[in-house]
């Protein structure tokens, strides 16, 4: 019937047209600020575009120290490509993350494709249509820093495993692209060892033959090479601070207790399709990681997922789905959305299977009308969420303000400022890429030691001193006898505390809402210590 | 044999059945009629089975509606009308030069003041539409009933372990199991418990209590199953 109609590529072409504009538009206003994770991947892209190091003068890092904590290089590799050709701004920072975010859409329309799963062609469509309206999807797919860019390259190689059901040498690409999302994001490190292992157990018998044993060889020597990187930093912090630091201090049976709870509530319908993370950073106003009325399919595809989970097609979807939740289910915070991502692959392909199943069932065409009035709601109950409360509410959460601040530094050349760091996230970083300092400055400021014991010092300071700038604690005492300004949030200095100290506001900043994000004070030594 | 140790071990064996019978043993009663009769639903050991749950339910539906704190699903508590205000403000400044964001501002002004999609997100309709899919989605988080709401704790209500947590194992292969048998009965049952808990919502001390039978009974088949598959 869509077929003599409307060439289906030609609409899936469209949703590619929909999904590349969801993930485009006003790409450096929404998220209406730069998070400090943002600015670090940007501003360390442009530190290795212009001298090669990093911020601390280290060259060419195999995981980045970012504030103390370590991420996979690959993002920031990549990111120093995107400020070269747009130069250094928040567009260029989002944009390896927005590119990736519209290639998936393509892998996801080539994988279902090749599964083969759905007896109804429109399914088909739908699902790449789910994807490219994902609210999990365009959330991630329009932040500056690495997941999402794992997220494709981790379901690249899931792709390529499959393919090697067809072709053996596909393998090799799939157990690469496996191990190279390893280098992209933390949680792969974990999920794509697993992925790939029990990937090759459950289909032992296709793939343990004397055919595919010269290319399972290749591929795992692949699978190798990339971990190369990781291995040299094995047993340093920056391999195992972040890997084993964010499991949960427990014994055994209250470990397995937690560990369970964390992991049954990334299948719970209340987290997927109603609640959002409770992470203001990562998550939208009102709007969970799907649309609530994909509840109903869900459901379906859940039951007959496990139905027919003897097919390997199902299987596949079924070892996705229960591996997916496990890296972030070994972490403590609840439903982290970031560290599940991947998970957003098998959850989808389990609403096609049920959908699919609706469609091809007694009331189809009533189905099938109501699930494109259901679309169109969604993207309504999309522009609601992040085009118009998300900019607005979240906007100081997402550091909001730092651009402006950075533009009343700019104004007063010649004063110095005081920033504190009581409450804000590291400012430095932040006014580092507004100010585009020059990478040599912030090499030259920091502490020299740190790149010699680059893998191994986990200590951070947020004091740092460059430009005409300071980043530390007021000290009342000591900093109102000097001729600066004082800059903090709504809860750094009271209003009694400034007229005490003969403080004089000179500038307020406000997020979209009306909530005062920074406010800067001038000092008066003359007054204050005659 | 066995099956009857099992079932009474899952029925008495838990927290919640205890606190119900320390606080009203009318429920209690009614609870543990219910729950017999599901069983025997279930395995259709007796014809006068479906009369004797219905006959059972109603009043145990009753029971739980009144022992439900009423909450409103229109009615905004004073935090949640001064978000509601302060968003209506972000509607008022679709298409004007106020906007963070508006790549349509033309086209969704008139959009936005010829159909009234502000009132239709923010009124009254998308006030009952969130209440109840908020009391739907707690109704089935399987956490709620196992780890007493962790990770993701409720706030509005004090929540408590209600079975043991590693009974969500069996809990979850008996699901598949009771919808694989397509026993209508304990479907229609499951089905109008939770449209009642999604229209009164959770605020009960003991829970949402009708739930109580039909989750005994998809752990005891679960349980079988495993039993099964082991032996």
């Amino acid at each position: 019937m869509l077929g003599k109609k409307i060439s289906p590529f030609l609409l899936v072409g469209l949703i590619l047209l929909l999904g590349s504009y969801l993930r485009l538009i006003d790409l450096e206003t929404i998220p209406s600020g730069l998070y400090v994770d943002e600015a670090s991947t940007g501003f360390n892209a442009y530190s290795i575009l212009r001298t090669g190091k990093d911020e601390y003068g280290k060259d060419f890092p195999l995981s980045f120290r970012f504030l103390g904590s370590y991420t996979p290089p690959l993002y920031t590799y990549l990111t120093s490509i995107s400020v070269h050709i747009f130069g250094l701004s928040l567009f260029s920072v989002r944009f390896v993350s927005a590119i990736s975010g519209i290639l998936m859409i393509a892998v996801l329309f080539i994988f279902i494709k090749q599964l083969g799963l759905f007896k109804n062609k429109l399914t088909y469509l739908f699902v790449t249509l789910f994807f490219a309206i994902s609210p999990w999807s365009i959330f991630y797919s329009r932040i500056g820093y690495e997941i999402n860019l794992a997220f494709l390259i981790f379901t690249s190689g899931v792709l390529f495993l499959w393919l090697g059901f067809k072709k053996p040498w596909w393998l090799i690409l799939g157990m690469g692209f496996l191990s190279l999302s390893t280098n992209a994001y933390h949680a792969q490190r974990l999920l794509s060892h697993l992925v790939v292992v029990i990937f090759l157990i459950s289909f032992r018998k296709f793939f343990f033959t004397k055919e595919y044993l010269k290319y399972l060889l290749a591929g795992a020597f692949v699978y190798f090479l990339f971990l190369i990187p990781q291995f040299i930093i094995f047993l340093t912090p920056a391999n195992t601070a972040r890997g084993l630091g964010l499991l949960y201090d427990l014994t055994p049976v209250s470990f397995f207790r937690e560990f369970l709870s964390q992991y049954l509530s990334y299948f719970s319908p209340r987290n997927l399709f109603f609640q959002p993370d409770s992470d203001l950073q990562r998550s939208l106003p009102e709007l969970s990681v799907f649309y609530s009325w994909m509840v109903a399919p869900y459901l379906v595809g859940v039951y007959n997922l496990i139905k027919k989970i003897s097919q390997p097609e199902y299987k596949i979807i079924g070892i996705l789905f229960l591996l997916s939740p496990i890296p972030a289910a070994l972490t403590g915070d609840p439903f982290s959305t970031q560290r599940a991502l991947p998970l957003l692959l098998p959850v989808l392909l389990i609403i096609g299977i049920g959908l699919d199943k609706l469609f091809t069932g007694k009331f189809n065409k009533f189905v099938i009308l109501t699930a494109v009035v259901l679309t169109v709601f969604s993207l309504l109950y999309l522009y609601r969420s992040y085009a118009l409360l998300f900019p607005n509410e979240r906007a100081k959460t997402w550091g909001y303000g730092f651009e402006q601040l950075a533009e009343e530094i700019q104004k007063r050349p010649g004063e110095k400022f005081v920033i504190d760091t009581g409450r804000i996230k590291p400012a430095y970083i932040e006014l580092a890429f507004y100010l585009k300092t020059p990478p040599e400055v912030l090499q030259q400021t920091v502490d020299q030691n740190i790149k010699k014991r680059y893998y191994e010092d986990i200590s951070w300071s947020s004091y740092y001193n460059f430009n005409n700038f300071e980043t530390r604690d007021i000290d009342f005492g000591i900093d109102m006898c000097k001729e600066q300004i004082l800059v903090g949030d709504e809860l750094a200095v009271s209003d009694k505390q400034a007229k005490e100290h003969f403080l004089n506001k000179i500038f307020e900043i406000k997020s979209p809402d009306g909530e005062i994000v920074f406010q800067g004070f001038k000092t008066n030594p003359a007054l204050k210590c005659p | 044999m066995l099956e009857v140790v099992l079932f009474l071990a899952v029925f008495l064996g838990n927290s919640w059945i205890w606190r119900i019978y320390n606080s009203n043993i009318s429920i209690f009663i009614l609870i543990v009629l219910a729950t017999i009769y599901s069983f025997l639903v279930y395995e259709k050991k007796s014809k006068f089975a479906t009369f004797g749950l219905i006959a059972v339910l109603v009043p145990l539906f009753y029971f739980q509606f009144i022992t439900t704190v009423p909450q409103s699903l229109t009615i905004l508590e004073n935090d949640e009308l001064g978000v509601k205000q302060q968003r209506l403000k972000l509607y008022n400044s679709v298409g004007t030069s106020n906007a963070i964001y508006n790549p349509f501002s033309p086209y969704l002004r008139i959009l936005f003041h010829r159909v009234d999609l502000k009132n239709f997100l923010e009124g009254d309709l998308g006030t009952i539409s969130t209440r109840i899919q908020r009391n739907f989605f707690e109704s089935i988080d399987p956490n709620i009933y196992f780890f007493a709401g962790h990770p993701r704790e409720r706030v509005w209500v004090k929540d408590f372990e209600k079975f043991y947590f590693l009974l969500c194992i069996p809990f979850f292969v008996g699901l598949h199991q009771i919808f694989f048998k397509r026993n209508y009965v304990l479907i229609i049952y499951l089905g109008l418990s939770l449209i009642l808990l999604s229209l009164i919502g959770h605020k009960n001390s003991f829970g949402p209590f009708i739930l109580f039978p039909g989750i005994v009974l998809v752990i005891l088949k679960g349980l079988m199953r495993i039993k099964n598959y082991v032996r």
